[in-house]
């Protein structure tokens, strides 16, 4: 039987376009003193290190994980790195939840970053295609999320829009200016987004988050006994599901991703939630481009296929509405790729633990945490509780 | 800390590249693909042994069943648009010149999509029939095929 687990601290960094005071292991650091700082504990205290990083092509180093023990003042702890794309920082905490809850160990430090300028993001992105069927290409995600969000929006026409997209880059870059942690902290309106320089049609610059992006994140999980101890109000693993296709596979549907609607299966059936959008708070989901938000939502059963675009324009996921997706501006705002995805549960878990600040939502209990990554083939979602 | 240099000094970052030569596995199975590309210029499926799924690209088990797959078929050479993104501006690395689409294609026969180029043809839409355009000269690569063309 599982132990239970909680989130107890987290720390994060300040999400730039380049951080030039810091190289990759300082800026681990940083949020990782921040995670232990806010849980009130030293690196003495850590049993375990995970961590989470998508590819080393986006740095130009392999093993990156070589520093992060002694640069997180704990060189002797048992430290593993996991890797799934995009999903690596959520995969990070979810095995750094499995740690935990397995009964091995009791407090586990889960640390994620991406320091995309130090290398070049677009050429890295295209050496994760296959190289005997994609590499030649170069589509990267701007061509497959261009395929994704087209399919998307001709099953749904006319219910869904282009301007639908616009409308989610719209809400979450309003969100952004509350987060003190974002990169893009301007406000912009539908025109902008529509007048923006297209990337891959129906994708527009303003469609896709920060072309680089430096930041880190760090949280700090621990068992029952210590979570009580250490803080009154701790963000519990209600359930976590996490889930891999092929690119290939003949059912592989990138508008509806199988991954996805299975690994919200899974964290629903293990948090006992029947009806997500009534039983969870809010989301944050793994917006890389803007129509995601909406495919995401859909394949989250946050609403019916089809409505994703009727959920933006009417409010519903606005700070404010029924069901806020993304207060913290998503990965429109800041996109540390590995790291994105850790901040997704981060930011989710900060919500239950009610220390969001300006960006809080009021009366929060249970909160989703979605992320993708490889080549729309990698999902993992997280739910978080106030409760046991 | 105070290194005791002027501001103009700083060196915060180095510049590099890394270039490393891979001979990527084709396996026998992308092998005899690639090869039936080149010679041929045909276009070959994975039929799964257990279930019949048919494969393109194709690999040696079948991601829907997980049994082995047992023979060939040979698919297309039409296919149908599934979906597509228009490319106006150049980018590093650009697969053709700007402006051309990217394409996700099911060839007839085939039970599975795959990715690939196509002109910036306001015919190429989803649900449009295409054909490949093979390169003249093949070396047995996915690009022998240069991109998909509208079936004329």
């Amino acid at each position: 039987m599982a132990r239970a687990a909680a989130v107890v601290g987290t720390g994060q960094t300040v999400c730039e376009h380049r951080r030039e005071d810091v190289n990759l292991p300082e800026m681990a650091r940083e949020a990782a003193i921040r995670a232990l700082e806010d849980s009130g504990i030293t690196p003495a205290d850590i049993d375990a290190i995970v961590v989470g990083s998508a590819s080393e092509v986006f740095e130009g180093i392999n093993q990156p994980e070589q520093w992060i023990g002694p640069a997180l003042g704990a060189p002797g702890a048992p430290l593993m790195r996991v890797q799934t794309g995009s999903t690596a920082g959520a995969a990070a905490t979810i095995a750094a939840f499995y740690h935990v809850a397995s009964g091995l160990f009791d407090v586990v430090l889960a640390v994620s970053y991406q320091k995309l300028s130090d290398g070049s993001p677009k050429c890295g992105l295209s050496a994760h295609n296959d190289p005997l069927w994609d590499r030649e290409f170069a589509s990267g995600d701007y061509g497959l999320v261009g395929l994704q969000s087209r399919k998307y929006m001709a099953r749904h026409e006319p219910k869904v829009r282009e301007e639908h997209g616009a409308m989610v880059a719209v809400k979450n870059r309003k969100n952004a200016l509350k987060n003190p942690y974002a990169q893009l902290r301007e406000e912009i309106t539908i025109d902008d987004v529509m007048r923006s320089a297209p990337v891959a049609s129906p994708i527009k610059l303003l469609d896709c988050g920060p072309s680089s992006s430096d930041g880190a994140a760090a949280m700090v999980i621990a068992e029952e006994r210590r979570a009580k101890k250490m803080t009154s109000r701790p963000a519990w693993f209600a359930g976590v599901g996490t889930c891999s296709e092929s690119p290939y596979a003949p059912h592989v549907d990138i508008a509806y991703p199988e991954s996805c609607v299975r690994a919200a299966q899974l964290a629903y059936q293990m948090a006992w939630v029947y009806d997500p959008v009534r039983e969870l708070d809010l989301a944050e989901v793994h917006d890389a481009f803007s129509f995601q938000e909406l495919i995401w939502t859909e394949a989250l059963g946050l609403c019916n296929p089809g409505e994703g675009g009727k959920m933006v324009e009417s409010g519903i996921t606005a700070m404010g509405g029924e069901f806020p997706i993304n207060p913290s501006g998503g990965v429109l705002s800041s996109n540390p790729v590995g790291a994105a995805a850790m901040v997704r549960q981060l930011e989710a878990a900060l919500q239950v633990m009610g220390k969001a600040g300006p960006h809080q939502v009021p009366g929060v209990n249970k909160t989703l945490a979605h992320s993708w990554g490889g080549a729309i083939q990698f999902s993992t979602v997280t739910i978080f509780s106030s409760r046991l | 800390m105070d290194s005791g240099q002027s501001e103009e000094s700083e060196l915060t970052y180095l510049e590099g590249e890394i270039k490393c030569p891979y001979s990527w596995s084709t396996g026998e199975i992308a092998g005899a693909f690639l090869e039936s590309l080149r010679d041929r210029g045909t276009i070959l499926g994975a039929v799964c042994g257990g279930c019949g799924t048919v494969a393109v690209p194709p690999q040696s088990y079948c991601e829907v069943c997980g049994a082995s797959m047992k023979d060939w078929s040979e698919v297309g050479p039409t296919g149908v648009v599934m979906s597509w993104a228009r490319v106006t501006d150049h980018f590093q690395g650009a697969p053709a010149e700007a402006p051309f689409r990217f394409v996700l294609v099911r060839l007839a026969g085939a039970d599975t999509s795959m990715l690939h180029l196509a002109p910036d043809d306001e015919r190429i839409k989803i649900g449009a029939k295409v054909v490949p355009e093979f390169r003249e000269e093949r070396t047995g690569s996915i690009t022998d095929i240069k991109w998909f063309v509208p079936e004329s």
